[in-house]
C-alpha cells in the first residue's frame, strides 16, 4: 500500500476515534448554586425503581425521595401517618385508612383510594416479587380517601409493611400506561421528581415544588451519586464533590473526627452481624454443636476490637431502641458450656466452613470468629467469596455450612421473627424450626397489641438461641454517616436508612 | 487500499469470535445466579427457575453464545438483565469517556516515557541515567491503584490541586478535563511510561551506534540535536508498536482507576456487570473493548508505515 493511502487510512481512523471520545452522557453536574444542589454517596444503585419488582434492602433510600408510602416510621419504628392519615383497626383482619387529600402523583394525577386498590393489588399480583402485602385479601373502596383492607389471616406486619416497598404509591396512570416503563421512569407523590438516571454512576432528582406535606424538600436537585468503594466516597466528601456519604467502617471513624470540617453521626441500627446456620448440613445438623458455637463467642471481644469499642454486642434480634427489644436479655460468652456442648454432641471431627463476604471487615470479623471457636476446640475454614456468589452458595445452591453475614433488619418485628426463625423462611436455609416456634410465630401475628407482641417474640428468641441456635446473633455495628457542616436535617432512624429527601443547607 | 482494510476485518473476525466465545464462557462460570440476585429474599426455587427461563439463562452456553452472537452481528446488544438498559446505549454512552482517560495516559506515558529516555542517553551511565531508569522501574514496580490512593492523598488532600473523583469530558470543557483526568490517566500511564522508556533507551543506544549519527556528530552536531532530530526518529519504530499494545493494557486497567476515582467509563461497567452478574452487560463491554484494541493496533500499523516509507502494508 503507498503511503499516501496509508496516511488517509490512518486520518479517518482517528477520527474515528475522536468522534467516539466525544460520545458520552456524563456532562458532569452543570454549576448551580451552592445550597441548590445535595449531592450524597451511596454505594449500592437501585435494583428496580419498581417497587414491586425492587429486590434490595438497598433500594428504599433511592425510591423515598420519589414515592411517598402509606404508612411512615419514627425512630423506633412505630407508625407514623404517611398518605394515610389516620388507621383503624377494626378487628385482627380489618384495617381501616383514611387518606390525605389533595395529593397529587408527580404526573398531575390524583391520589385517591382507587389509587391506593390498585397499588396494593399490582404490589400482590403474581409479577410482583414483593411478598409482603399476601395477607391482604380484599382492597375495598369505601369512598375517595377512604379504604379498607381485609386480611386472609391476622397479621399484626401489614401496617408497617406499608410503610415498606408494599406501602410505595405509584401513579395509576403511569401504570396503565403499557408504554411507561416504570422500571426506569419512576412516578410517586413524594418531595422529589425523578428527572434522570445514569445506571451505576447517578441518579438525578429534582424538587417537586407541589409536594403535599409541609415536609417538602430543602433544595432544588439531590444527586446520589453510586460510589461502592468506601474509600472513594470518604475522598469524595473530604474534596468537596460530595455533601453527604452513608456508611463508614469503625477504621475511618477517628480520621473523620479528627477534621473539623465535618459531622460524623450514628448509632446501633436494626441490621447486625450474625451467623446463618444450614442445620441440613455436615456437623450442623447437630444442635449441641450450633449451641455450642454460640456460646463459645465472646461478643463484648469482638465489639472491642472490632468496631474500637462502637456499637453493640448482639443478643437477640433488635437493637435497645426498638419497641421490643428484651431487656436482660443475653446470649452469655461461657466457654466451659461450649465445651460441655461439644462433648455432649458425641461429634469428633469438629471441622466446619464458614463462608463470609470477602470485604475486609467481614474478613476480619470471620478470622475473630474462627480463633474464637478454636478455643474451644472447633477447626473452622474459612472460605471467602464475593458477596454474590456467598448469596448463591448458601441460599440459593444450600451448599455452605455456616454463613457469617449481615441481617439488615425489616420495617416490622414480624417480618423480622418469619424470616428468621420460621422453616419455609429463605434465610432459614436448612429450614430448622419446631412446632412451637411456628406457632408462636403465628400468634405473633394475630395480635396488634405490641406488649403481647413483645412476650411472643421474647418466648421465639429464647427457643430459637437457648434451644435450637437457628441462628447466632454476634454485633450491632454503628450504621455512621458523614457530612459536611453546612448540611441540616439529618435524623437517624433504628432502620439504619436515611432519608436524603430531609437533607438541606445550613 | 480498500483490500487491506477489508483483509484487516476479515482478520479481526475470527479473533473476536474465538476471544467473546471464551470469555462467555468464563462469565457464565463465574458463581452466582443473576435471578437470585434480582429476587432477593423473595426467591423461591420456582421463581428462580421462572426467571432464568425468561432471560434464556437455562439453555446450553453455546445456544446462549450463538443467539447473542447472532444479535451482536447485527448491532444488537440486548438489553441488561439487571437495568434493563439497551447495552449499546449503556456502553457507548461511557466509551467516550474511557477512550479520552486512556488516549491521554498514553499521552503521558509517551511524553514522560521519551523524556526519560532522552535523558537516559544524553547523560549516558552517569548518576542521572541511574534515577531515570529507576523512575521507570518505579512505574513497573508500583500498583496503578495504589499510585493513584498517593496521588489523591498528595495533590487531593494536600495541595487541593485536582478532585479525587468525577470526570469532566474534552469536548465539554478542556480545563476541567484536565483537572479531572490527570491524576487517573498519571496512575494509568506509570507502567507505560517504564515501558517506553526502557524500550526506547536500548533503542537508542543501538541508533546512536549508526554511522549516520556518527556523520551528524561530525558535522558538529550538538548532542541532544543528535539525539532529538536524528536518533530518537528512528529509535520511536519499536516504541510504536509497543504504545499500541499499550493502549490494550491501559483499556484493561481502567477496571481499577474508574473504580478508585469513580469515572464512569466502561471499565467501571465492567466492575459493576461482574458484580451484578450482568452477563450480557459484560459480553456488551468486552466485545467493543476488543474491537477497540484492534482499532488501535490497526492504526498503529498504518502510523509505522508512515514514519518509515521503507515500510509497506500489504
Amino acid at each position: 500500500m503507498k503511503r499516501n493511502d496509508s496516511i488517509i487510512i490512518f486520518l479517518v481512523a482517528v477520527l474515528l476515534c475522536i468522534c467516539v471520545a466525544c460520545m458520552n452522557k456524563n456532562n458532569g453536574v452543570k454549576k448551580s448554586k451552592t445550597n441548590e444542589v445535595m449531592k450524597v454517596g451511596y454505594e449500592l444503585d437501585v435494583t428496580n425503581f419498581d417497587p414491586t419488582l425492587s429486590g434490595s434492602g438497598g433500594d428504599h433510600v433511592i425510591q423515598w425521595p420519589i414515592y411517598d408510602t402509606l404508612i411512615r416510621f419514627d425512630d423506633k419504628l412505630d407508625p407514623l401517618p404517611g398518605l394515610v392519615r389516620e388507621w383503624q383497626l377494626i378487628n385482627n383482619k380489618t384495617i381501616r385508612l383514611k387518606l390525605e387529600e389533595n395529593v397529587k402523583f408527580h404526573d398531575g394525577t390524583s391520589f385517591n383510594a382507587t389509587a391506593v386498590k390498585i397499588n396494593i393489588e399490582r404490589m400482590n399480583s403474581k409479577e410482583s416479587i414483593i411478598r409482603d402485602l399476601q395477607n391482604i385479601k380484599l382492597v375495598h373502596v369505601m369512598s375517595d380517601f377512604l379504604v379498607e383492607l381485609q386480611l386472609k389471616k391476622p397479621d399484626s406486619s401489614i401496617l408497617m409493611a406499608l410503610s415498606d416497598r408494599g406501602g410505595m404509591m405509584v401513579s395509576p396512570k403511569a401504570i396503565a400506561n403499557k408504554n411507561h416503563n416504570l422500571s426506569e421512569n419512576p412516578v410517586g407523590t413524594g418531595p422529589f421528581k425523578f428527572e434522570s438516571r445514569e445506571p451505576n454512576a447517578e441518579i438525578i432528582y429534582t424538587k417537586n415544588h407541589t409536594y403535599w406535606s409541609e415536609k417538602e424538600a430543602k433544595v432544588e436537585k439531590l444527586i446520589i451519586k453510586v460510589m461502592a468503594d468506601e474509600n472513594v466516597r470518604m475522598n469524595a466528601l473530604r474534596s468537596g464533590e460530595l455533601d453527604f456519604i452513608i456508611g463508614i467502617s469503625p477504621t475511618n471513624i477517628a480520621s473523620f473526627e479528627k477534621n473539623n470540617n465535618f459531622n460524623i453521626v450514628g448509632d446501633v441500627a436494626s441490621s447486625f452481624k450474625v451467623l446463618f446456620i444450614n442445620a441440613d448440613l455436615g456437623i450442623m445438623k447437630n444442635k449441641d454443636i450450633r449451641l455450642a458455637m454460640q456460646y463459645a463467642i465472646n461478643r463484648d471481644q469482638l465489639v472491642q476490637a472490632l468496631n474500637f469499642g462502637r456499637g453493640k454486642a448482639g443478643h437477640q434480634v433488635f437493637s435497645e431502641k426498638h419497641w421490643a427489644y428484651i431487656d436482660d436479655f443475653e446470649i452469655p460468652y461461657n466457654p466451659q458450656k461450649a465445651k460441655e456442648h461439644i462433648k455432649k454432641s458425641g461429634v469428633t471431627d469438629l471441622q466446619m466452613t464458614f463462608t463470609y463476604y470477602s470485604k475486609s471487615y467481614e474478613t476480619r470479623l470471620a478470622e475473630l470468629l474462627r480463633t474464637q471457636l478454636e478455643m474451644v476446640g472447633f477447626k473452622v475454614k474459612l472460605e471467602g467469596m464475593e458477596t454474590v456468589a456467598a448469596v448463591n452458595y448458601f441460599f440459593g445452591e444450600k451448599r455452605g455450612e455456616v454463613l457469617v453475614a449481615e441481617w439488615t433488619g425489616r420495617t416490622d418485628a414480624q417480618m423480622a421473627m418469619f424470616s428468621l426463625f420460621s422453616r419455609d423462611s429463605f434465610f432459614n436455609t436448612g429450614g430448622n424450626s419446631t412446632d412451637e416456634i411456628e406457632q408462636l410465630i403465628n400468634e405473633g401475628a394475630s395480635t396488634n397489641n405490641k406488649n403481647k407482641r413483645k412476650l411472643v417474640y421474647e418466648k421465639i428468641q429464647k427457643k430459637a438461641y437457648f434451644e435450637e441456635a437457628i441462628i447466632i446473633p454476634i454485633i450491632f455495628p454503628p450504621a455512621m454517616v458523614a457530612y459536611n457542616k453546612k448540611v441540616v436535617g439529618y435524623e437517624a432512624n433504628i432502620y439504619g436508612k436515611v432519608l436524603f429527601s430531609q437533607l438541606g443547607f445550613k | 487500499m480498500f483490500k487491506l482494510v477489508v483483509r484487516r476485518l476479515l482478520y479481526a473476525i475470527p479473533m473476536i469470535i474465538i476471544t467473546t466465545f471464551i470469555v462467555f464462557s468464563f462469565i457464565l462460570l463465574i458463581p452466582g445466579d443473576p435471578a437470585l440476585t434480582i429476587l432477593g429474599d423473595n426467591a423461591t426455587d420456582e421463581t428462580i427457575a421462572l426467571l432464568n427461563a425468561e432471560l434464556g439463562l437455562d439453555r446450553p452456553i453455546y445456544i446462549q453464545y450463538f443467539e447473542w452472537i447472532s444479535n451482536a452481528l447485527q448491532g444488537d446488544l440486548r438489553k441488561s438483565i439487571f437495568t434493563g438498559q439497551e447495552v449499546s446505549e449503556a456502553v457507548f454512552g461511557r466509551l467516550g469517556i474511557t477512550i479520552q482517560l486512556v488516549l491521554y495516559a498514553v499521552f503521558i506515558a509517551t511524553v514522560a516515557g521519551m523524556f526519560l529516555a532522552v535523558i537516559s542517553i544524553f547523560y549516558h551511565n552517569t548518576l542521572i541515567d541511574y534515577i531515570a531508569r529507576f523512575i521507570s522501574t518505579l512505574g513497573t514496580a508500583i500498583p496503578n491503584f495504589w499510585l493513584a490512593l498517593i496521588l489523591v492523598m498528595v495533590f487531593t488532600f494536600t495541595f487541593t490541586l485536582f478532585p479525587a473523583t468525577g470526570f469532566t469530558s474534552f469536548f465539554d470543557s478542556p480545563l476541567g478535563f484536565l483537572k479531572s483526568a490527570t491524576l487517573p490517566a498519571v496512575s494509568l500511564s506509570s507502567a507505560g511510561v517504564a515501558q517506553i522508556t526502557r524500550q526506547l533507551r536500548s533503542s537508542l543506544i543501538e541508533v546512536m551506534e549508526s554511522d549516520y549519527i556518527r556523520t551528524a556528530y561530525s558535522k558538529g552536531l550538538r548532542k541532544m540535536t543528535v539525539i532529538s532530530s536524528h536518533a530518537v526518529q528512528n529509535g520511536m519504530l519499536p516504541v510504536i508498536t509497543s504504545i499500541g499494545l499499550l493502549f490494550g493494557n491501559m483499556l484493561g486497567a481502567t477496571v481499577v482507576v474508574e473504580t478508585i476515582f469513580a469515572i464512569p467509563g466502561i471499565g467501571q461497567l465492567a466492575v459493576n456487570s461482574i458484580l451484578q452478574r450482568d452477563f450480557i452487560m459484560l459480553q456488551g463491554v468486552v466485545l467493543v473493548m476488543i474491537f477497540f484494541a484492534i482499532l488501535i493496533n490497526f492504526i498503529i500499523d498504518l502510523l509505522y508505515s508512515i514514519l518509515d516509507p521503507r515500510i509497506e502494508l500489504k
